[in-house]
């Protein structure tokens, strides 16, 4: 009994958020002002989720657990940036330079890793799947798809070559297609269960 | 008749369908025939990770709301608490990670919903240890790879929104002897995990989750749902193609 | 000094305590029934047993106080024994010699082991408790049957373990020490009634008073089996020579019989247990006959017991091996020879490459902008992509941002601010041109939706708060989205060609995105669009720009090859090899 206002509200909501596609001249204002809510209480999620994770390294830090040490000099840096941020703000070139030379050098670097695991995985495709037909399929549209990005068949549309490139390059798409079309299927079920109050995983059954 | 309209109209005949099931579930019984050896598999690794008093690990992607997937967030949280049944039997062995702050909040929300209604309040700061390693998807894999590898000793899986960064961590998982389970991701992440993923549930098959191992009867109503618009989407997309073919459209 | 034992928790009590002074049973009834001997039964010489309404506690008190009452009474109210129906090993109904001669003591231990329930469990608890006091004196504690039991006591001289003996005996009845006295009467009324013992002195009786039916519970309840039949009880309080084993050391001692009714446990013969000597020799295991439901029993629990023990097919979780060298050669085969091309090679020389069309219609719709044009830009796209989309951004831009033009920013992830700044300052830094910072916005669907909302409200709240947001309140004549993903692109692409259908969208992608927005091109969604490095190399070429984006195209050519080489001879060697598991999933 206790959850129904808050099951109330959710409900409201996203009816009026789907009546907006319909009604836009109408609610215009309201919409704009429910998205603001939901901005910013994403944004108060995103900060307890930070809380969440200054609590893990500092539970990590006092009980002493192994890579304690990197958890301090993640709180170290997380209270210096925080506190840089703040004071600099992200106009001052020093503090851009400071995040930019870090941040994109490492993303970078965790995307180098991704691609040579992910080559040695298509090494050993085989080897974990066997000669299936998917696998089969997998590994000669990666082919493919590596070829046509060395420049391969660069031609005019309209000429036979062209129409052929075009259609390797379109023929993982379909499938790609399906997967999404059953993907937006259930995932509008989700949803659906959500909005109209059948499932929530968050509360009573 | 614009596609806007059409997809309303999808919408809704989802909604009723969904909602006539429901009620028809609620005096009638039906069989749920879905099997599925991914899922299978899952429990027996599950067990066997208890079992050997290996951890559990559960990832519910980066993302509550991600729009192209817009089910994935809620979908990782629907299937939290069949993770969740397990701790009646083991103590603690299990972490909960999400990339997204809402993804934490929620999941957090729901381990201690339902220790209240089941478990021990007290059992709740020892059992399952829900964790933010990283608000960015990168930031979320370093997080998760820093973490002690004996975590990933035992079962994983991948539930959400999460992209290519997900093989690194199933490589973890796998490097340690542990077993990975998936069932979520984009179009990238499903592609990379099929290179060395075994229990892999790719496209619309992830939404058969909230329903294992215990189907209620709103996941009975929802496979049957779905079934019905994509029997009717296939109908429409070959009468649309033949249609174009011949000039009509 | 005399006391009593609890029958709840066996703790010692006085003699004139009504209550267990540890846990507060009452200890006044099993007196009391001690006490209440019915007189004169002289066949029952240990019927005392049966009068022990709680087995072994009162039991020994029962031993204790045999002047206040006397062993050869009837049990109280004047219970009958009734064997067990089914019983196959109840002497009264196959053996009725056996019977006639097994002392009375014994025949209303079972009647009472039959009529009462778990009466072998609580005296096994009794004994057990009392056992606690007898270990102790654990050298002096077992006797055998009474022949030799005397015969022991009459070989002995009295100076072996008289005194351990007798502090067994006391212990085993009360825990406290007793008088010889009452011992020695004890005993020589057993003797006399056995009409055997009775010119006995005293001090050999003192060697064993107490300690015979005592110890043989104690003995009983410890499982030790003494080879002997029942009829060497019945010879033996018949007063008739018992074969004694040959062995001397060999001692044997009578042990009671429960029996239980039912499929439990039914232990109806005699199970004489052996008892180390004075020179603490090891007990032979007794020969022990059990019915048919025991040896089920037992059979069943042996072999759960080696079930359990067996060998089993563990299936032991297979840690991969450990493939770190295999992938270092790969990771320093890659990057190395990507940084070689990158350092060593000469610059591509780009021949002119047809042009896409997705291609054609971005530069038409760059030539067609006005001079003052108001542009949004929307970065969409991770640091880790940052290379790449500067690298295939910088072409366009380079046309597109010229002075007199206005340029709008936002940016849909957290570092999307500083990565703009870093972008369009290295291609604004000697170009006038105002760039306006529209911010960090979280959701992207939420913010292309607000940005398809151009109508004016009809409805006007007065009290309702308005929203801070006006950025899109301005007509733009084009948006440029910069994305690393398929999945961020579609959003603004779905919401914006929807909502905001006149406003040209053209889109500058990462490799990874290009081939699945295609459709949304082919559709007109979206005006044009350039993905990836090979893309950037053409638009360059076709606009007569060179720049790093050669040198880059080299390396990036050098990796393709490289990347497909390995991925064919991998799969070439693992062509011949199955699985651990001798299956193949799909």
């Amino acid at each position: 009994m206790k959850k129904l206002p808050a099951i109330i509200v959710s409900v409201t909501i996203g009816l009026t958020v789907l009546a907006g596609y319909f009604f836009q001249a109408e609610l215009s204002t309201v919409l704009s002002l429910i998205v603001d809510w939901g901005i910013l209480l994403a944004g108060v999620a995103g900060l307890i989720g930070l809380g969440y994770l200054a609590q893990y390294h500092l539970t990590r830090l006092m009980k002493r657990e192994k890579g304690a040490f990197f958890s301090l000099i993640t709180l170290l840096v997380f209270l210096f940036i925080l506190v840089a941020g703040l004071t600099l703000t992200t106009q001052n070139p020093f503090y851009r330079n400071l995040i930019l030379n870090v941040q994109v050098s490492v993303e970078a670097s965790f995307l180098a890793v991704l691609a040579v695991t992910l080559l040695y995985a298509s090494l050993k495709l085989i080897r974990t799947r066997g000669w299936t037909p998917m696998s089969v399929g997998f590994l000669i549209s990666a082919l493919i798809s590596l070829v046509l990005n060395l420049g391969v068949g660069m031609t005019e549309s309209g000429t036979v070559l062209g129409e052929l490139v075009a259609f390797w390059r379109r023929l993982p798409i379909v499938g790609a297609r399906g997967i999404l079309l059953g993907m937006a299927i259930g995932g509008l079920i989700v949803g659906l269960r959500v909005l109209l109050s059948m499932h929530r995983p968050y509360g009573e059954e | 008749m614009t596609w806007t309209l059409m997809g309303w109209i999808v919408i809704g005949m989802a909604a009723v369908l969904l909602a006539a099931f429901w009620i028809l579930f609620r005096t009638h019984d039906f069989d749920a025939i879905r099997y599925s050896a991914a899922i299978q598999s899952l429990q027996c690794a599950q067990s066997s990770a208890i079992e050997r008093g290996r951890s559990r690990q559960l990832v519910l992607g980066n993302q509550l709301n991600g729009w192209t997937y817009p089910g994935l967030g809620l979908h990782a949280l629907a299937c939290l608490p069949g993770f969740l049944s397990q701790e009646s039997v083991v103590e603690g062995g299990l972490s909960v990670a999400a990339g997204d702050g809402a993804l934490a909040v929620f999941a957090r929300q729901i381990t201690r919903q339902y220790y209240q209604q089941g478990f021990s309040l007290g059992l709740h700061q020892a059992g399952v240890q829900t964790m933010l390693p990283g608000p960015t998807p990168w930031s979320l894999t370093a997080g998760l790879l820093s973490t002690h590898p004996q975590k990933f000793s035992g079962s994983m899986a991948l539930l959400g929104y999460f992209g290519a960064e997900a093989l690194l961590w199933s490589e973890a998982a796998l490097g340690n002897g542990g077993d990975v389970f998936s069932a979520g991701g984009t179009l990238a992440g499903q592609s990379v995990l099929f290179l060395n993923v075994r229990d892999l549930l790719i496209g619309e098959r992830v939404f058969m989750m909230p329903g294992k191992p215990d189907a209620n009867r709103v996941s009975l109503a929802g496979w049957l749902t779905e079934d019905v618009l994509r029997l009717l989407l296939i109908v429409g997309l070959v009468v649309g193609a033949i249609l174009k073919m011949v000039g009509v459209l | 000094m005399a006391g009593l034992i609890c029958p709840e928790c066996g703790a010692e009590n006085p003699d004139e305590a009504k209550r267990c002074q540890e846990c507060g049973a009452l200890l006044i009834e099993q007196s009391q029934r001690a006490d209440e001997q019915p007189a004169g039964l002289p066949e029952d010489p240990l019927d005392f047993l049966a009068q022990a309404d709680d087995d072994l506690p009162g039991l020994l008190h029962a031993l204790k106080h045999e002047d206040d009452q006397s062993p050869l009474t009837d049990p109280p109210g004047g219970e009958e024994s009734v064997p067990p129906e089914g019983d196959e090993h109840v002497d009264s109904s196959e053996e009725p010699d056996a019977e006639e001669t097994l002392p009375e003591w014994l025949i209303r231990v079972r009647q009472r082991a039959q009529e009462e329930e778990d009466s072998v469990g609580e005296v096994t608890q009794k004994l057990v408790v009392a056992q606690d006091h007898l270990k102790e004196d654990i050298s002096t504690s077992r006797h055998e049957n009474f022949s030799s039991w005397i015969e022991g006591i009459r070989d002995e001289d009295g100076a072996k373990e008289s005194q351990p003996a007798e502090e067994t005996a006391k212990k085993a009845e009360t825990g406290a020490e007793e008088a010889p006295s009452e011992d020695e009467g004890w005993l020589t009324k057993i003797r006399k009634m056995e009409g055997k013992f009775i010119e006995e002195t005293d001090s050999e009786i003192k060697d064993t008073d107490g300690d015979s039916l005592l110890q043989w519970l104690v003995a009983l309840e410890e499982g030790t089996e003494q080879p002997e039949v029942l009829d060497e009880a019945t010879e033996l309080a018949d007063g008739a020579p018992v074969d004694v084993p040959a062995d001397d050391d060999e001692k044997h001692i009578q042990q009671p019989e429960s029996v239980l009714e039912g499929d439990e446990l039914e232990v109806t013969q005699q199970m004489i247990v052996p008892t180390p000597t004075l020179q603490a020799e090891q007990p032979e295991p007794p020969l022990v006959d059990v019915t048919r439901s025991e040896q089920l029993q037992a059979d069943q629990l042996a072999a759960t017991i080696a079930d359990e023990k067996a060998a089993r097919a563990v299936v032991k979780s297979r840690k991969a091996k450990s493939t770190w060298a295999i992938r270092l050669i790969v990771a320093v085969v890659l990057i190395g020879s990507v940084v070689f091309s990158l350092f060593f090679r000469e610059p591509a020389v780009l021949p002119v490459a047809p042009m896409p069309s997705q291609h054609e219609d971005m530069i038409s719709w760059i030539e067609e902008l006005p001079a003052d044009a108001r542009l949004l830009l929307v970065f969409d796209y991770q640091a880790a992509y940052a290379a790449e989309m500067a690298l295939v951004a910088e072409p366009v831009l380079e046309e597109v941002i010229h002075p007199g033009r206005q340029l709008s920013v936002l940016y849909t992830s957290p570092m999307g601010g500083l990565l703009s700044q870093a972008l369009l300052s290295e291609i604004s830094a000697d170009r006038d041109v105002p760039i306006d910072d529209l911010g960090y916005h979280p959701f992207s669907a939420f913010t292309a939706y607000q940005a398809g909302i151009s109508a004016p409200a009809a409805w006007v709240i007065p009290s309702l708060p308005k929203s801070g947001r006006t950025f899109l309140a301005d007509d733009y004549e084009g948006i440029i989205l910069l994305s690393d993903t398929f999945e961020g692109a579609r959003v603004w692409i779905d919401q914006l060609s929807a909502l905001m259908p006149g406003t040209p969208l053209n889109l500058i992608l990462s490799a990874q995105a290009g081939p699945m927005l295609m459709p949304y091109y082919d559709s007109g969604q979206v005006s044009g669009m350039i993905s990836g490095v090979g893309e950037a190399r053409n638009f360059s070429a076709a606009e007569g720009r060179s720049g790093a984006i050669l040198i880059r195209w080299r390396a990036y050519q050098t990796g393709i090859l490289l990347m497909v080489t390995l991925i064919v001879t991998g799969v070439l060697f693992s062509s011949g090899q199955v699985n651990d598991e001798g299956e193949v999933n799909a």
